[in-house]
C-alpha cells in the first residue's frame, strides 16, 4: 500500500509552499507521470484548481497557461495564430486521447528525447514562467540547462511571441502515433522570398537538442532561389546514440535528408 | 482514500489507493465496459470521456479526478435495450468483431459526432487515431461512423 498523498491547492502561493515539501511532484495531466515508479514519491501536487488552462494574445505575445492540454491549445492557437508552428507540431503529436491529456507544463518539465514541443517552442524563443524556489520568466533554452531553476519550482505558464512566419516540423515515426526517434523544427522569418531569419532544431540526437547554427546562418539573407540540397545536407552535423530502432550513421543521413525537405517544405518548395 | 466520481450523470463513492489508475477504478466498481487493453495509452480499450474528451483511463490516476469532473463510459451513452445510435451503426455495419476495441470506438466516435456532426473520412480517421481494432481493419468501422452521422442528422 503506497503512502502517497494528494494536495489540491487553489492558489499559486499554496501551491508554492506545497513544492517545498521532499519528495513530492506536481501532477499535470498524468501522462508521463502514470507511468512512473513512485515508490520514492510521498505527495503529488494536483494543478487542476490552479486555472492554468487557457491561450490568450495580450500585448503582441501569446500566453499559454501550463495545464493547457496539446489539444487545447492547437484549438486556442487557430483563432489567434492559425500558421504558427505549434498548431502543426501538437495537432499530430501522439493521438487523440493523449493530446486530450498531455499539458505543456508536464511536457517541459519532462523533456523527453521524443518531445514535440522543445523544438517549436525553442524556435520560438518561448519563455517559461515559473514559481516556487525560483521566481519569473526565464528563456526555456535556459530552463532546460539550469538544474536549479527546476527544483522545487512550478511552471505556471509559457510565452512566445506572435509573429507571422513560415514552418515545418518533422517527426521521425514508424507509424503516426509512434514517439518519435528524433524531431526536425523549422521556423523562418521572411521579407518575401528573402529568408531574414532561420531556426533550425533537432531534437532526440546525442546532445538532446541541437540547434543547428551554421545552418540558420547558410540561410539568412538567402532568396528561395538560392538555396541548394547539397549545402543544406554538408551543414547538418549532428550524431545519434545507437538504439533498438536505428543505428547513428542511419539516424545521420536519414536527418540530412529530412532537414532539407523539412527546410523545402517550409519555403513550400516542392 | 475515498473519492466522489460523478459516473454516467450519478455519483459514487469509492475507494482508491493513491496510485490507483481510473481504469482500475472503473472496472473494480462494475464498470466493466471499460477494457484494460495496453495499459500505456496507445490501444484506446479503456477510453471514456472525460468533461466531454476522449481520454485513456489507463494514464489518469483516480486521485487526479475532481468531484465537478464528468466520467462518461459506453454504458451512459446507450446499452442493449436502448442503444445509442452509434452503437446501432456499429452493429449494422458489422464493425464489431470480437467487441473488444468497441467501447472506445464507440466513444471516440461520440466525442467526434458530438463537435462535428457531418466529418470527412480523414476527421474521422483522426478521431479514432488513439483506438486499434485487430480484427476489422478499419473499414467497416469508419462506414459505421459515416452512417451513424447521416443517421443523427435525420433524426
Amino acid at each position: 500500500m503506497t503512502n502517497i498523498k494528494w494536495y489540491y491547492p487553489v492558489s499559486l502561493a499554496e501551491a508554492s509552499s506545497l513544492l517545498e515539501k521532499k519528495n513530492i511532484v506536481p501532477h499535470g495531466g498524468g501522462t508521463n507521470l502514470s507511468g512512473r515508479d513512485l515508490s520514492r514519491v510521498d505527495g503529488i501536487i494536483c494543478l487542476k484548481k490552479l486555472g492554468l488552462d487557457y491561450v490568450k494574445k495580450e500585448n503582441g505575445m501569446i500566453e499559454i497557461g501550463s495545464m493547457t492540454s496539446y489539444a487545447g491549445i492547437a484549438l486556442g492557437l487557430k483563432s489567434i495564430s492559425p500558421d504558427n508552428i505549434l498548431v502543426k507540431s501538437l495537432q499530430n503529436a501522439a493521438n487523440t486521447p493523449c493530446r486530450n491529456r498531455i499539458t505543456i507544463g508536464g511536457s517541459i518539465s519532462f523533456a523527453p528525447k521524443w518531445s514535440d514541443v522543445i523544438g517549436p517552442l525553442l524556435a520560438l524563443e518561448a519563455k517559461v514562467v515559473i514559481t516556487g524556489k525560483k521566481e519569473g520568466e526565464f528563456p526555456l533554452s535556459e530552463y532546460l540547462e539550469q538544474k536549479e531553476l527546476r527544483q522545487q519550482s512550478l511552471i505556471t505558464a509559457v510565452k512566445i511571441k506572435n509573429f507571422p512566419h513560415r514552418s515545418s516540423h518533422y517527426r521521425d515515426v514508424k507509424t503516426k502515433n509512434d514517439m518519435p526517434l528524433f524531431t526536425i523544427t523549422t521556423l523562418l522569418k521572411m521579407d518575401k522570398d528573402l529568408i531574414k531569419q532561420a531556426k533550425v532544431f533537432i531534437v532526440g540526437t546525442s546532445e538532446r537538442i541541437s540547434r543547428l547554427i551554421e545552418l540558420e546562418n547558410y540561410l539568412e539573407n538567402k532568396f528561395r532561389s538560392a538555396i541548394s540540397e547539397k549545402e543544406i545536407q554538408d551543414l547538418v552535423k549532428v550524431s545519434f546514440n545507437d538504439s533498438k530502432n536505428a543505428n547513428t550513421d542511419y539516424l545521420s543521413y536519414k536527418a540530412k535528408i529530412e532537414t532539407v525537405r523539412s527546410i523545402f517544405r517550409a519555403l513550400e518548395i516542392s | 482514500m475515498k473519492a466522489t466520481l460523478n459516473i454516467n450523470g450519478e455519483n459514487i463513492e469509492v475507494k482508491i489507493r493513491p496510485d490507483e489508475h481510473l481504469l482500475h477504478t472503473l472496472r473494480n466498481n462494475g464498470f466493466t465496459e471499460v477494457k484494460s487493453g495496453c495499459e500505456e495509452g496507445e490501444c484506446g480499450a479503456c477510453l471514456i470521456l472525460l468533461n466531454g474528451k476522449t481520454v485513456n483511463s489507463c494514464l489518469i490516476f483516480t486521485a487526479s479526478i475532481l468531484k465537478e469532473d464528468k466520467i462518461l463510459t459506453v454504458k451512459g451513452i446507450g446499452n442493449l435495450h436502448e442503444p445509442h445510435i452509434i452503437q446501432e451503426a456499429f452493429v449494422d455495419c458489422g464493425a464489431v468483431q470480437c467487441g473488444f476495441c468497441t467501447p472506445g470506438m464507440v466513444l471516440a466516435s461520440y466525442a467526434l459526432l458530438q463537435s462535428n456532426p457531418n466529418p470527412t473520412e480523414s476527421q474521422i480517421k483522426k478521431a479514432l487515431d488513439g483506438n486499434l481494432c485487430r480484427c476489422t481493419g478499419y473499414v467497416k468501422i469508419i462506414d459505421a461512423v459515416k452512417q451513424a452521422a447521416e443517421r443523427l442528422q435525420k433524426k
